[in-house]
């Protein structure tokens, strides 16, 4: 089969050194951004996945007014005038239609009431276990978390030594008999001083059915500001208070934005430098085989197929580059995963989808980078060629 | 077959034209040779008919039309299929096969060179005594192979006109002789031949001889 690619490949085969020197070069680019590019966004997913683990960076509590008395030099603190309930499940739904719905991970309710268990006083947190346990996946317990969806409870560190509780035990509380499924090891926070306790049985207890005190949530940041997620909230709940826990929204933020900045950096400062590399080699190329081209051109070329011939060999190297920078992207993106001890979380599949764009890609961008040179030597006339000759 | 009237062409820099004020009318079926000393512009001339350069002024009339004034695509068509050039050296390109060669103005598109043309390049090169060099690379051949396969390349396309800018320059006599043997067979076969020389034995063997000095037809 010959046609004008014939040329091209010819050319390839016989200069193979400086062809495998520019599709090696080629291929380094190629692979380090997509190495970079699927690192950065492993590790940006993990990142946001770990920070998740440390609670949540959002908090919605009712609005009150509170009205601070004091009388005859006696403080009688701050009185509530008026509070505005929130209910669970007009809340989900409006949280539901907010536009960056898909940057909130995790939305955790609560319900707190006080009960007396052994004669003695203790703080009960109603929860939804599926919920909590996904935005506290730092926990770590003593016996056994509860089954979403089941009646038991789980004690904190603190208020299980205090009321001499165990995992397995069984509690009355308000009448009616729990498991204790197991104990929290100690967090170092309030969950610490706590009973946690399936948020209907709060509901009940407290006989306020679809009630709740507060919810947190957790928001990922790395596609956009806290302060939009905040805002929107804030507008979907307007009989609520809508507070972004700032230090950790933001230190979430810059890491992640870090991270996928500085591949982005190092991505494009690698493929400036591959396609300057070819810019360069086809100008070389193109001033040393000005005699060919004059000898294409006085055969009958016409200037768009000499632009073609150059065109076409970019073209292959990028192609050619594109499909190994692929593979040592794959491999190398392995080779630091596993180095950062991600392996097993992230797995960097093979994609034919992926690697078809790829081809194309790299292609696009070697015969783009070659398209001046090309142009340069459509522009020889055979008699320019010739006088060289 | 060709008439050039008045034609002008001055390099830049040149106190003189190298072709001033020329007329030649080339017959269809001749053999004619161009003779001069050096700069005489005889090179120019040639270059001139076979359209690889544009005179500053006067036209150039091929079956009717004026290439001088015709589009760069019909320029370009000129040259690859109606006209063929074959210069001193052979400017084979060194990558390619004898028969890649010889096809090569066939290889301007994504066409692929079908049977019937790859037929024809096989019988040409069987013509020039290469049947059995088709693979090679040019650097595997004689300096007279090289130019016989450059002649093959000429007139792959089935030209009627073939310009030789000093086909036998770089060659010693035998070798220049035995492609000016082929040259005469080419053009008894009916191929009309412009040839540049300064060989006078070979030029004297063509129909016609035409001296040039300072740019004219002396």
């Amino acid at each position: 089969m010959m046609n004008i690619f014939t040329i091209s490949a010819g050319y390839i085969k016989a200069k193979w050194m400086r062809t495998l020197l520019l599709a090696a070069i080629f291929t380094l680019g190629i692979a380090s951004m997509f190495a970079l590019y699927k690192i950065s966004n492993f590790v940006a997913d993990n990142m946001e996945r770990k920070l998740i683990s440390y609670g949540a960076n959002i908090l919605i509590t009712p609005r009150q007014e509170t009205l601070k008395i004091s009388y005859g030099g006696y403080a009688l603190g701050d009185v509530t005038v008026e509070e505005h309930p929130i209910n669970l499940d007009a809340a989900l739904k409006a949280i539901d239609a907010v536009e960056l719905r898909a940057n909130i991970a995790v939305i955790a309710p609560k319900m707190v009431t006080m009960a007396r268990i052994s004669g003695q006083a203790a703080a009960l947190v109603g929860v939804d276990w599926e919920r909590e346990l996904q935005l506290k996946a730092y926990w770590e317990v003593l016996g056994a978390f509860p089954e979403a969806g089941s009646a038991d409870i789980l004690a904190g560190a603190i208020a299980a030594r205090q009321l001499g509780l165990a995992p397995g035990q069984v509690l009355n509380i308000g009448g009616r008999e729990f498991q204790l499924s197991g104990v929290l090891r100690p967090t170092g926070s309030d969950d610490d001083t706590v009973l946690f306790i399936p948020l209907p049985v709060v509901q009940d207890m407290t006989g306020k059915p679809g009630r709740i005190s507060f919810m947190e949530v957790a928001a990922l940041c790395s596609g956009c500001p806290i302060e939009d997620i905040v805002n929107q909230l804030q507008a979907a709940l307007p009989e609520s208070e809508v507070r972004a826990l700032a230090q950790i929204a933001e230190s979430r933020m810059y890491s992640v934005h870090f991270a996928q900045n500085l591949a982005f950096s190092v991505s494009l400062v690698i493929l400036v430098t591959a396609c300057a590399m070819l810019i360069m080699s086809m100008l070389s190329s193109v001033a040393e085989r000005c005699k060919e081209i004059g000898i294409m051109r006085a055969v009958g070329f016409s200037r768009r197929s000499v632009f073609l011939v150059f065109v076409s060999e970019a073209l292959g190297i990028g192609a050619a580059a594109g499909a190994s920078g692929y593979a040592l992207g794959q491999a190398l993106t392995a080779y630091v995963l596993q180095r950062l001890h991600l392996a097993e979380e992230a797995n960097p599949a093979f994609e034919p989808a992926g690697l078809s764009a790829i081809i194309l890609a790299a292609a696009l961008t070697a015969g783009l980078s070659a398209a001046f040179p090309a142009w340069r030597a459509s522009l020889v006339e055979p008699a320019e060629a010739l006088v060289s000759l | 077959m060709l008439e050039a009237k008045s034609i002008v062409k001055r390099y830049a820099g040149a106190d003189r034209p190298a072709v001033n004020r020329l007329d030649l009318h080339v017959r269809r079926g001749e053999f004619l040779s161009i003779v001069g000393r050096s700069g005489s512009g005889k090179s120019t001339l040639l270059h001139i008919l076979a359209s690889l350069i544009k005179p500053d002024s006067g036209s150039i009339l091929f079956q009717g039309l004026d290439i001088c004034s015709a589009s760069e695509d019909r320029r370009n068509q000129l040259r690859g299929r109606d006209f063929a050039v074959v210069f001193q050296q052979h400017y084979l390109l060194p990558y390619l096969s004898v028969l890649e060669n010889v096809l090569l103005p066939f290889l301007n598109g994504f066409r692929t060179v079908k049977q019937p043309r790859l037929a024809m390049a096989r019988d040409i090169l069987e013509r020039m005594e290469l049947g059995r060099k088709e693979n090679s690379r040019p650097g595997e051949l004689s300096g007279g192979e090289q130019q016989r396969v450059a002649i093959a390349r000429a007139l792959v396309r089935g030209a009627s006109i073939l310009f030789a800018d000093e086909p036998t320059g770089s060659l010693d006599f035998a070798t220049g002789s035995s492609i000016m043997r082929l040259l005469h067979e080419l053009n008894a076969d009916g191929l009309t031949i412009v040839m540049v020389t300064h060989n006078s034995e070979f030029a004297n063997s063509s129909d016609r001889v035409v001296r040039m000095a300072d740019g004219e037809i002396s």
